[in-house]
Protein backbone atom coordinates (compact mmCIF):
# COMPACT_ATOMS: atom_id res chain seq x y z
CA UNK A 1 0.00 0.00 0.00
CA UNK A 2 3.09 2.35 1.00
CA UNK A 3 4.61 1.42 -2.49
CA UNK A 4 1.03 2.41 -4.11
CA UNK A 5 0.88 5.74 -2.61
CA UNK A 6 4.74 6.17 -3.21
CA UNK A 7 4.14 5.22 -7.19
CA UNK A 8 0.83 7.61 -7.50
CA UNK A 9 3.19 10.33 -5.85
CA UNK A 10 5.95 9.96 -8.12
CA UNK A 11 3.31 9.72 -11.23
CA UNK A 12 1.03 12.70 -9.93
CA UNK A 13 5.10 14.63 -9.97
CA UNK A 14 6.12 13.20 -13.46
CA UNK A 15 2.27 14.35 -15.04
CA UNK A 16 1.88 17.96 -13.61
CA UNK A 17 5.10 19.62 -15.25
CA UNK A 18 4.30 18.68 -18.77
CA UNK A 19 1.05 20.72 -18.34
CA UNK A 20 2.55 23.71 -17.71
CA UNK A 21 3.95 24.01 -21.61
CA UNK A 22 0.49 24.63 -23.28
CA UNK A 23 -0.08 25.86 -27.13
CA UNK A 24 -3.76 26.16 -28.03
CA UNK A 25 -5.16 27.51 -31.25
CA UNK A 26 -7.39 30.41 -31.35
CA UNK A 27 -10.72 29.12 -31.69
CA UNK A 28 -11.84 30.88 -35.25
CA UNK A 29 -14.89 33.31 -36.53
CA UNK A 30 -18.31 32.47 -35.75
CA UNK A 31 -18.65 32.75 -39.85
CA UNK A 32 -15.67 30.20 -40.18
CA UNK A 33 -17.49 27.82 -37.98
CA UNK A 34 -19.84 26.35 -40.71
CA UNK A 35 -17.14 25.04 -42.25
CA UNK A 36 -15.14 23.50 -39.39
CA UNK A 37 -16.22 19.62 -38.29
CA UNK A 38 -17.09 19.91 -34.45
CA UNK A 39 -15.26 16.50 -34.07
CA UNK A 40 -11.05 16.20 -33.79
CA UNK A 41 -9.50 15.33 -37.11
CA UNK A 42 -6.65 15.25 -39.26
CA UNK A 43 -5.96 17.62 -42.17
CA UNK A 44 -7.29 15.42 -44.89
CA UNK A 45 -10.04 15.10 -43.16
CA UNK A 46 -10.85 18.58 -41.72
CA UNK A 47 -9.93 20.01 -45.55
CA UNK A 48 -12.64 17.23 -46.76
CA UNK A 49 -15.29 18.45 -44.99
CA UNK A 50 -14.49 22.37 -45.64
CA UNK A 51 -15.07 20.85 -49.32
CA UNK A 52 -17.91 19.25 -48.58
CA UNK A 53 -19.84 22.56 -46.88
CA UNK A 54 -18.36 24.88 -49.39
CA UNK A 55 -20.22 22.56 -52.19
CA UNK A 56 -23.23 22.97 -50.37
CA UNK A 57 -23.12 26.63 -50.86
CA UNK A 58 -22.15 27.04 -54.19
CA UNK A 59 -25.71 26.24 -55.69
CA UNK A 60 -27.04 29.46 -53.56
CA UNK A 61 -24.53 31.63 -54.33
CA UNK A 62 -24.80 30.35 -58.44
CA UNK A 63 -28.38 31.27 -58.05
CA UNK A 64 -27.79 34.31 -56.45
CA UNK A 65 -24.97 35.72 -59.18
CA UNK A 66 -27.86 34.05 -61.80
CA UNK A 67 -30.62 36.66 -60.80
CA UNK A 68 -27.77 39.45 -61.45
CA UNK A 69 -27.05 38.07 -64.92
CA UNK A 70 -30.34 37.29 -65.88
CA UNK A 71 -30.85 40.95 -65.24
CA UNK A 72 -27.63 42.06 -67.68
CA UNK A 73 -29.38 39.46 -69.87
CA UNK A 74 -32.64 41.32 -70.34
CA UNK A 75 -30.83 44.65 -70.72
CA UNK A 76 -28.84 42.96 -73.15
CA UNK A 77 -32.20 42.06 -75.41
CA UNK A 78 -33.94 45.75 -74.86
CA UNK A 79 -30.30 47.63 -75.98
CA UNK A 80 -30.48 44.79 -79.04
CA UNK A 81 -33.67 45.98 -79.77
CA UNK A 82 -33.37 49.70 -79.31
CA UNK A 83 -30.41 49.30 -81.77
CA UNK A 84 -32.71 47.46 -84.30
CA UNK A 85 -35.03 50.83 -84.20
CA UNK A 86 -34.27 52.69 -87.58
CA UNK A 87 -32.02 55.55 -87.37
CA UNK A 88 -31.42 55.12 -83.38
CA UNK A 89 -28.27 56.97 -82.12
CA UNK A 90 -25.95 54.14 -81.33
CA UNK A 91 -24.11 56.75 -78.57
CA UNK A 92 -27.69 56.63 -76.90
CA UNK A 93 -27.54 52.81 -77.23
CA UNK A 94 -24.13 52.79 -75.78
CA UNK A 95 -24.94 55.61 -72.88
CA UNK A 96 -28.35 54.14 -71.81
CA UNK A 97 -26.50 50.06 -71.44
CA UNK A 98 -24.32 51.79 -69.83
CA UNK A 99 -26.15 53.49 -67.19
CA UNK A 100 -28.39 50.28 -67.19
CA UNK A 101 -25.84 47.51 -66.63
CA UNK A 102 -23.54 49.78 -64.15
CA UNK A 103 -26.73 50.51 -61.79
CA UNK A 104 -27.37 46.76 -61.83
CA UNK A 105 -23.74 45.60 -60.85
CA UNK A 106 -22.52 48.42 -58.55
CA UNK A 107 -24.86 46.91 -55.85
CA UNK A 108 -23.48 43.47 -55.97
CA UNK A 109 -20.18 44.64 -56.63
CA UNK A 110 -20.60 46.78 -53.61
CA UNK A 111 -21.59 44.40 -50.95
CA UNK A 112 -18.62 41.92 -53.08
CA UNK A 113 -15.56 44.69 -52.28
CA UNK A 114 -17.26 44.99 -48.97
CA UNK A 115 -17.12 41.62 -47.83
CA UNK A 116 -13.70 41.03 -49.56
CA UNK A 117 -12.25 43.78 -47.52
CA UNK A 118 -13.55 41.79 -44.16
CA UNK A 119 -12.36 38.80 -44.83
CA UNK A 120 -8.74 40.26 -44.82
CA UNK A 121 -9.35 42.17 -41.95
CA UNK A 122 -11.08 38.47 -40.48
CA UNK A 123 -7.54 36.67 -41.68
CA UNK A 124 -5.48 39.41 -40.65
CA UNK A 125 -6.93 39.31 -37.37
CA UNK A 126 -6.77 35.19 -36.90
CA UNK A 127 -3.28 35.75 -37.82
CA UNK A 128 -2.46 37.95 -35.60
CA UNK A 129 -3.73 35.59 -32.61
CA UNK A 130 -2.76 32.61 -34.20
CA UNK A 131 1.22 33.31 -34.89
CA UNK A 132 1.87 34.09 -31.76
CA UNK A 133 0.97 30.65 -30.32
CA UNK A 134 2.77 28.96 -33.44
CA UNK A 135 5.92 31.28 -32.50
CA UNK A 136 5.84 30.13 -28.95
CA UNK A 137 5.28 26.37 -29.61
CA UNK A 138 8.34 26.49 -32.36
CA UNK A 139 10.53 28.17 -29.91
CA UNK A 140 9.85 25.57 -27.09
CA UNK A 141 10.63 22.88 -30.05
CA UNK A 142 14.00 25.03 -29.92
CA UNK A 143 13.67 27.05 -33.24
CA UNK A 144 13.93 30.44 -31.31
CA UNK A 145 15.34 32.17 -34.62
CA UNK A 146 13.79 30.36 -36.93
CA UNK A 147 10.38 31.21 -34.99
CA UNK A 148 11.36 34.98 -34.48
CA UNK A 149 11.92 35.08 -38.20
CA UNK A 150 8.88 33.70 -39.48
CA UNK A 151 6.85 36.06 -37.17
CA UNK A 152 8.86 39.08 -38.04
CA UNK A 153 8.47 37.98 -41.76
CA UNK A 154 4.59 36.98 -41.22
CA UNK A 155 3.44 39.63 -39.20
CA UNK A 156 5.16 42.59 -41.20
CA UNK A 157 3.92 41.38 -44.42
CA UNK A 158 0.16 40.44 -43.13
CA UNK A 159 0.10 43.79 -41.93
CA UNK A 160 1.30 45.71 -44.52
CA UNK A 161 -1.12 44.16 -46.75
CA UNK A 162 -3.81 44.35 -44.49
CA UNK A 163 -3.05 47.98 -44.56
CA UNK A 164 -2.73 48.11 -48.43
CA UNK A 165 -5.84 46.24 -49.24
CA UNK A 166 -7.96 48.56 -46.60
CA UNK A 167 -6.32 51.65 -47.53
CA UNK A 168 -5.46 51.34 -50.90
CA UNK A 169 -6.64 48.79 -53.19
CA UNK A 170 -10.65 48.72 -52.00
CA UNK A 171 -10.70 52.76 -52.64
CA UNK A 172 -9.05 51.94 -55.75
CA UNK A 173 -11.61 49.29 -56.71
CA UNK A 174 -14.14 51.97 -56.73
CA UNK A 175 -12.15 54.63 -58.93
CA UNK A 176 -11.51 51.67 -60.72
CA UNK A 177 -14.78 50.81 -61.21
CA UNK A 178 -16.17 54.60 -61.93
CA UNK A 179 -13.68 54.67 -64.56
CA UNK A 180 -14.78 51.40 -66.15
CA UNK A 181 -18.14 52.93 -66.50
CA UNK A 182 -17.11 56.62 -67.35
CA UNK A 183 -14.80 54.93 -70.05
CA UNK A 184 -17.72 52.77 -71.53
CA UNK A 185 -20.28 55.40 -71.41
CA UNK A 186 -18.08 58.16 -73.04
CA UNK A 187 -15.78 55.99 -74.66
CA UNK A 188 -13.03 58.30 -73.96
CA UNK A 189 -9.19 56.82 -74.14
CA UNK A 190 -7.78 58.50 -71.54
CA UNK A 191 -9.89 57.02 -68.89
CA UNK A 192 -9.61 53.84 -70.36
CA UNK A 193 -5.74 53.66 -70.19
CA UNK A 194 -5.96 55.18 -66.36
CA UNK A 195 -8.20 51.99 -65.57
CA UNK A 196 -5.71 49.87 -67.08
CA UNK A 197 -3.43 52.01 -64.98
CA UNK A 198 -5.31 51.29 -61.82
CA UNK A 199 -5.87 48.00 -62.57
CA UNK A 200 -1.77 47.12 -62.98
CA UNK A 201 -1.15 49.03 -59.73
CA UNK A 202 -3.61 46.98 -58.14
CA UNK A 203 -2.27 43.72 -59.05
CA UNK A 204 1.14 44.39 -58.81
CA UNK A 205 1.07 45.39 -55.40
CA UNK A 206 -0.53 42.42 -54.67
CA UNK A 207 2.23 40.16 -56.53
CA UNK A 208 4.98 42.43 -55.75
CA UNK A 209 4.13 41.40 -51.36
CA UNK A 210 3.93 38.18 -52.50
CA UNK A 211 7.03 37.65 -54.12
CA UNK A 212 9.10 39.34 -51.74
CA UNK A 213 7.50 37.41 -48.86
CA UNK A 214 7.70 34.00 -50.80
CA UNK A 215 11.57 35.46 -51.39
CA UNK A 216 12.30 36.48 -47.27
CA UNK A 217 10.52 33.14 -45.79
CA UNK A 218 12.71 30.94 -48.49
CA UNK A 219 15.81 32.73 -47.45
CA UNK A 220 15.28 32.79 -43.86
CA UNK A 221 13.70 29.45 -43.70
CA UNK A 222 17.27 27.93 -45.07
CA UNK A 223 19.55 30.21 -42.58
CA UNK A 224 17.62 30.44 -39.69
CA UNK A 225 16.98 26.69 -39.75
CA UNK A 226 20.18 25.74 -40.32
CA UNK A 227 21.47 28.00 -37.22
CA UNK A 228 18.66 26.40 -34.65
CA UNK A 229 19.64 22.60 -35.68
CA UNK A 230 23.32 23.60 -34.94
CA UNK A 231 22.20 25.23 -31.32
CA UNK A 232 20.32 22.23 -31.01
CA UNK A 233 23.15 19.81 -31.35
CA UNK A 234 25.53 21.64 -29.06
CA UNK A 235 22.46 21.23 -26.33
CA UNK A 236 23.07 17.66 -27.25
CA UNK A 237 26.24 17.53 -26.54
CA UNK A 238 26.32 19.34 -23.20
CA UNK A 239 23.81 16.66 -22.11
CA UNK A 240 25.98 14.25 -23.31
CA UNK A 241 29.15 15.12 -21.18
CA UNK A 242 27.34 15.23 -17.99
CA UNK A 243 27.18 12.74 -15.23
CA UNK A 244 25.66 9.30 -16.77
CA UNK A 245 22.02 9.66 -14.84
CA UNK A 246 21.55 13.59 -14.78
CA UNK A 247 22.48 13.47 -18.42
CA UNK A 248 19.56 10.56 -18.86
CA UNK A 249 17.18 12.87 -16.95
CA UNK A 250 18.13 15.80 -18.84
CA UNK A 251 18.19 13.78 -22.57
CA UNK A 252 14.72 12.50 -21.25
CA UNK A 253 13.37 15.39 -20.00
CA UNK A 254 14.64 17.56 -23.51
CA UNK A 255 13.33 14.85 -25.55
CA UNK A 256 9.68 14.57 -23.61
CA UNK A 257 9.41 18.72 -23.86
CA UNK A 258 10.68 18.60 -27.73
CA UNK A 259 7.82 16.08 -28.71
CA UNK A 260 5.44 17.35 -27.03
CA UNK A 261 6.19 20.81 -28.46
CA UNK A 262 6.38 19.16 -31.91
CA UNK A 263 2.73 17.74 -31.23
CA UNK A 264 1.01 20.68 -29.94
CA UNK A 265 2.74 22.91 -32.78
CA UNK A 266 1.39 20.34 -35.39
CA UNK A 267 -2.07 20.36 -33.76
CA UNK A 268 -2.24 23.90 -33.12
CA UNK A 269 -1.13 24.28 -36.89
CA UNK A 270 -3.39 21.86 -38.55
CA UNK A 271 -6.12 23.63 -36.51
CA UNK A 272 -5.01 27.16 -37.73
CA UNK A 273 -4.76 25.56 -41.26
CA UNK A 274 -8.24 24.75 -41.10
CA UNK A 275 -9.70 27.71 -39.61
CA UNK A 276 -7.74 30.29 -42.22
CA UNK A 277 -9.34 27.88 -45.08
CA UNK A 278 -12.96 28.51 -43.22
CA UNK A 279 -12.70 32.18 -43.31
CA UNK A 280 -11.52 32.24 -47.11
CA UNK A 281 -13.65 29.38 -48.52
CA UNK A 282 -17.15 31.72 -47.84
CA UNK A 283 -16.35 34.69 -49.16
CA UNK A 284 -14.45 32.98 -52.14
CA UNK A 285 -17.62 30.92 -53.04
CA UNK A 286 -20.02 33.99 -52.96
CA UNK A 287 -17.59 35.94 -55.19
CA UNK A 288 -16.10 33.02 -57.34
CA UNK A 289 -19.05 32.45 -58.48
CA UNK A 290 -20.29 36.14 -59.25
CA UNK A 291 -16.93 36.12 -60.84
CA UNK A 292 -17.96 32.84 -63.21
CA UNK A 293 -21.38 33.87 -64.01
CA UNK A 294 -20.23 37.80 -64.86
CA UNK A 295 -17.78 36.20 -67.39
CA UNK A 296 -20.47 33.92 -68.99
CA UNK A 297 -23.03 36.66 -68.90
CA UNK A 298 -20.29 38.72 -70.92
CA UNK A 299 -19.82 35.70 -73.43
CA UNK A 300 -23.46 35.90 -74.15
CA UNK A 301 -24.18 39.07 -74.45
CA UNK A 302 -21.34 39.84 -76.43
CA UNK A 303 -23.54 37.36 -79.20
CA UNK A 304 -26.36 40.36 -79.20
CA UNK A 305 -25.87 43.83 -77.70
CA UNK A 306 -23.13 46.65 -78.45
CA UNK A 307 -19.61 45.90 -77.64
CA UNK A 308 -19.43 49.04 -74.58
CA UNK A 309 -22.14 47.32 -72.42
CA UNK A 310 -20.47 43.98 -73.00
CA UNK A 311 -16.99 45.57 -71.84
CA UNK A 312 -18.17 46.87 -68.76
CA UNK A 313 -19.24 43.51 -68.00
CA UNK A 314 -16.35 42.43 -68.71
CA UNK A 315 -14.25 44.75 -66.38
CA UNK A 316 -16.66 44.29 -63.23
CA UNK A 317 -16.00 40.61 -63.59
CA UNK A 318 -12.26 41.86 -63.33
CA UNK A 319 -13.18 43.58 -59.98
CA UNK A 320 -14.37 40.64 -58.76
CA UNK A 321 -11.03 38.97 -59.87
CA UNK A 322 -9.59 41.53 -57.76
CA UNK A 323 -11.36 40.87 -55.00
CA UNK A 324 -10.58 37.63 -55.07
CA UNK A 325 -6.65 37.79 -55.41
CA UNK A 326 -6.98 40.19 -52.38
CA UNK A 327 -8.47 37.83 -50.31
CA UNK A 328 -6.25 34.72 -51.95
CA UNK A 329 -3.22 36.34 -51.55
CA UNK A 330 -3.83 36.85 -47.56
CA UNK A 331 -4.59 33.42 -47.26
CA UNK A 332 -1.79 32.28 -49.10
CA UNK A 333 0.64 34.51 -46.96
CA UNK A 334 -0.62 33.11 -44.10
CA UNK A 335 -0.55 29.57 -44.93
CA UNK A 336 2.13 29.27 -46.47
CA UNK A 337 3.87 31.18 -43.00
CA UNK A 338 2.18 28.47 -40.97
CA UNK A 339 3.22 25.37 -42.94
CA UNK A 340 7.01 26.96 -42.49
CA UNK A 341 6.30 27.54 -38.79
CA UNK A 342 5.05 23.65 -38.94
CA UNK A 343 7.96 22.39 -40.58
CA UNK A 344 9.95 23.95 -38.01
CA UNK A 345 13.45 23.90 -37.55
CA UNK A 346 15.53 22.72 -40.70
CA UNK B 1 -1.03 54.13 -47.46
CA UNK B 2 -3.74 57.05 -47.20
CA UNK B 3 -0.73 59.43 -49.11
CA UNK B 4 -0.38 56.50 -51.57
CA UNK B 5 -4.33 56.71 -52.42
CA UNK B 6 -4.22 60.69 -52.53
CA UNK B 7 -1.28 60.47 -54.67
CA UNK B 8 -3.03 58.27 -57.14
CA UNK B 9 -6.39 60.48 -57.11
CA UNK B 10 -3.88 63.58 -57.84
CA UNK B 11 -2.70 61.55 -60.86
CA UNK B 12 -6.34 60.82 -62.02
CA UNK B 13 -7.67 64.03 -61.41
CA UNK B 14 -4.65 66.21 -63.13
CA UNK B 15 -5.15 63.71 -66.32
CA UNK B 16 -8.55 63.75 -66.23
CA UNK B 17 -8.54 67.77 -65.84
CA UNK B 18 -5.73 68.05 -68.50
CA UNK B 19 -7.35 65.81 -71.49
CA UNK B 20 -11.03 67.72 -71.06
CA UNK B 21 -8.85 71.08 -71.28
CA UNK B 22 -7.24 69.59 -74.48
CA UNK B 23 -10.30 68.06 -76.01
CA UNK B 24 -11.90 71.15 -75.49
CA UNK B 25 -9.06 73.00 -77.69
CA UNK B 26 -8.95 70.46 -80.20
CA UNK B 27 -5.84 69.73 -82.12
CA UNK B 28 -5.18 73.11 -84.17
CA UNK B 29 -4.45 76.27 -83.51
CA UNK B 30 -1.25 77.69 -81.58
CA UNK B 31 -2.48 77.54 -78.18
CA UNK B 32 -3.04 73.46 -78.79
CA UNK B 33 1.05 72.43 -78.69
CA UNK B 34 0.99 75.01 -75.68
CA UNK B 35 -1.47 73.49 -73.56
CA UNK B 36 -0.05 69.96 -74.34
CA UNK B 37 3.46 71.06 -73.26
CA UNK B 38 1.82 73.19 -70.12
CA UNK B 39 -0.18 69.42 -69.48
CA UNK B 40 2.89 67.37 -69.42
CA UNK B 41 4.65 69.99 -67.31
CA UNK B 42 1.95 69.78 -64.22
CA UNK B 43 1.07 65.72 -64.78
CA UNK B 44 5.08 65.57 -64.78
CA UNK B 45 4.84 67.07 -61.45
CA UNK B 46 2.18 65.46 -60.17
CA UNK B 47 3.89 62.10 -60.66
CA UNK B 48 7.13 63.21 -58.85
CA UNK B 49 6.20 65.34 -56.21
CA UNK B 50 5.68 62.56 -53.37
CA UNK B 51 9.10 61.17 -54.39
CA UNK B 52 10.87 64.26 -53.82
CA UNK B 53 9.23 64.77 -50.59
CA UNK B 54 9.66 60.46 -49.88
CA UNK B 55 10.63 60.56 -46.02
CA UNK B 56 11.48 57.01 -44.83
CA UNK B 57 12.12 57.50 -40.68
CA UNK B 58 8.69 55.92 -39.17
CA UNK B 59 10.05 52.85 -41.27
CA UNK B 60 12.56 51.68 -38.69
CA UNK B 61 10.61 52.03 -35.88
CA UNK B 62 7.90 50.02 -38.15
CA UNK B 63 9.77 46.98 -38.27
CA UNK B 64 11.76 47.51 -34.92
CA UNK B 65 7.81 47.16 -33.70
CA UNK B 66 7.36 43.33 -34.72
CA UNK B 67 10.97 42.45 -34.06
CA UNK B 68 10.53 43.13 -30.30
CA UNK B 69 6.91 41.69 -30.58
CA UNK B 70 9.00 38.12 -31.78
CA UNK B 71 11.64 38.03 -29.35
CA UNK B 72 9.09 38.30 -26.96
CA UNK B 73 6.54 35.10 -28.14
CA UNK B 74 9.96 33.43 -29.02
CA UNK B 75 11.39 34.04 -25.45
CA UNK B 76 8.13 33.14 -24.08
CA UNK B 77 8.15 29.69 -25.56
CA UNK B 78 11.73 28.79 -24.96
CA UNK B 79 10.58 30.02 -21.27
CA UNK B 80 7.33 27.36 -21.06
CA UNK B 81 9.64 24.91 -22.75
CA UNK B 82 12.94 25.27 -19.85
CA UNK B 83 9.38 25.30 -17.56
CA UNK B 84 8.20 22.00 -18.09
CA UNK B 85 11.97 20.62 -18.54
CA UNK B 86 12.82 22.13 -14.78
CA UNK B 87 9.25 20.79 -13.78
CA UNK B 88 10.56 16.79 -15.46
CA UNK B 89 14.03 17.31 -14.62
CA UNK B 90 13.27 17.66 -10.65
CA UNK B 91 10.34 14.99 -10.27
CA UNK B 92 12.63 12.77 -12.48
CA UNK B 93 15.43 13.39 -9.70
CA UNK B 94 13.04 13.18 -6.58
CA UNK B 95 11.74 9.96 -8.10
CA UNK B 96 15.06 8.44 -8.31
CA UNK B 97 15.73 9.24 -4.41
CA UNK B 98 12.59 8.79 -3.22
CA UNK B 99 12.90 4.95 -4.64
CA UNK B 100 16.02 4.91 -3.18
CA UNK B 101 14.68 5.54 -0.03
CA UNK B 102 11.31 3.09 -0.24
CA UNK B 103 14.14 0.57 -1.19
CA UNK B 104 16.14 1.20 2.47
CA UNK B 105 12.79 1.64 3.80
CA UNK B 106 12.62 5.31 4.65
CA UNK B 107 9.97 7.78 4.41
CA UNK B 108 11.07 11.35 3.36
CA UNK B 109 10.28 14.07 1.33
CA UNK B 110 13.00 15.26 -0.89
CA UNK B 111 12.90 18.73 -3.06
CA UNK B 112 15.71 18.99 -5.68
CA UNK B 113 17.36 22.45 -6.31
CA UNK B 114 17.79 22.97 -9.73
CA UNK B 115 21.16 25.60 -11.20
CA UNK B 116 19.57 28.53 -12.68
CA UNK B 117 20.79 28.44 -16.15
CA UNK B 118 20.60 25.87 -18.83
CA UNK B 119 21.39 23.16 -19.13
CA UNK B 120 19.90 22.79 -15.71
CA UNK B 121 21.49 19.97 -13.65
CA UNK B 122 20.90 19.44 -9.65
CA UNK B 123 22.85 21.73 -7.40
CA UNK B 124 21.41 20.68 -3.94
CA UNK B 125 18.46 18.44 -2.44
CA UNK B 126 16.72 18.97 0.81
CA UNK B 127 15.64 16.19 2.81
CA UNK B 128 12.55 15.85 5.08
CA UNK B 129 11.70 12.85 7.97
CA UNK B 130 13.50 10.69 10.54
CA UNK B 131 15.87 8.84 9.56
CA UNK B 132 18.57 6.42 10.99
CA UNK B 133 22.35 7.54 10.69
CA UNK B 134 22.75 3.81 8.66
CA UNK B 135 20.19 4.74 5.90
CA UNK B 136 20.86 8.59 5.64
CA UNK B 137 24.30 7.78 5.56
CA UNK B 138 23.46 4.74 2.45
CA UNK B 139 20.98 7.47 0.76
CA UNK B 140 23.45 10.69 1.13
CA UNK B 141 26.20 8.58 -0.61
CA UNK B 142 23.51 7.78 -3.42
CA UNK B 143 23.25 11.28 -3.92
CA UNK B 144 26.36 12.15 -4.09
CA UNK B 145 27.47 9.77 -6.30
CA UNK B 146 24.38 9.68 -8.92
CA UNK B 147 23.96 13.46 -8.98
CA UNK B 148 27.00 14.94 -8.27
CA UNK B 149 25.23 16.73 -5.30
CA UNK B 150 28.68 17.11 -2.40
CA UNK B 151 27.13 16.41 1.51
CA UNK B 152 27.26 20.15 2.38
CA UNK B 153 24.72 20.75 -0.50
CA UNK B 154 22.45 17.85 1.21
CA UNK B 155 19.86 19.60 3.58
CA UNK B 156 18.38 17.45 6.37
CA UNK B 157 15.77 18.23 8.54
CA UNK B 158 13.04 16.64 10.94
Amino acid sequence: MKRLLLLITILLLLVRPVNAMEFTAPEAPSQAQEYLSDEPQSFGEGLLYILKEAISKFQPAVTEAAKVCASLIGISLLLSMLQSIPNADPRVTSLVGTVAVATVLFQSANSLIRLGSETVTQLSEYGKLLLPVMTAAVAAQGGATTSASLYIGTAMFDAVLCHVVSAFIVPMLYVYLCLCTAGSAISENALNKLRDFIKWVMTWSLKLILYIFTGYISITGVISGTADASAIKAAKLAISGAVPVVGSILSDASETVLVSAGLMKNSVGVYGLLAIISIWIGPFIQTGAQYLMLKITAAVCSVFTTKQPTKLIQDFSGAMGMILAMTGTVCLILLISIVCFMKGVG
Amino acid sequence: MEALKEYLISVIAVSVFCAIINSLVGKKGTVAPLLKLVSGIIITITVIKPFIQLRVNGIYDYIESFSNDALYYSQSGENSSAEARIGIIKSKAQAYILDKAASLDVAVEVEVVLTDTEPYVPREVHLHGVVSPYAKKQLSDYIAETFAIGKEAQIWTG
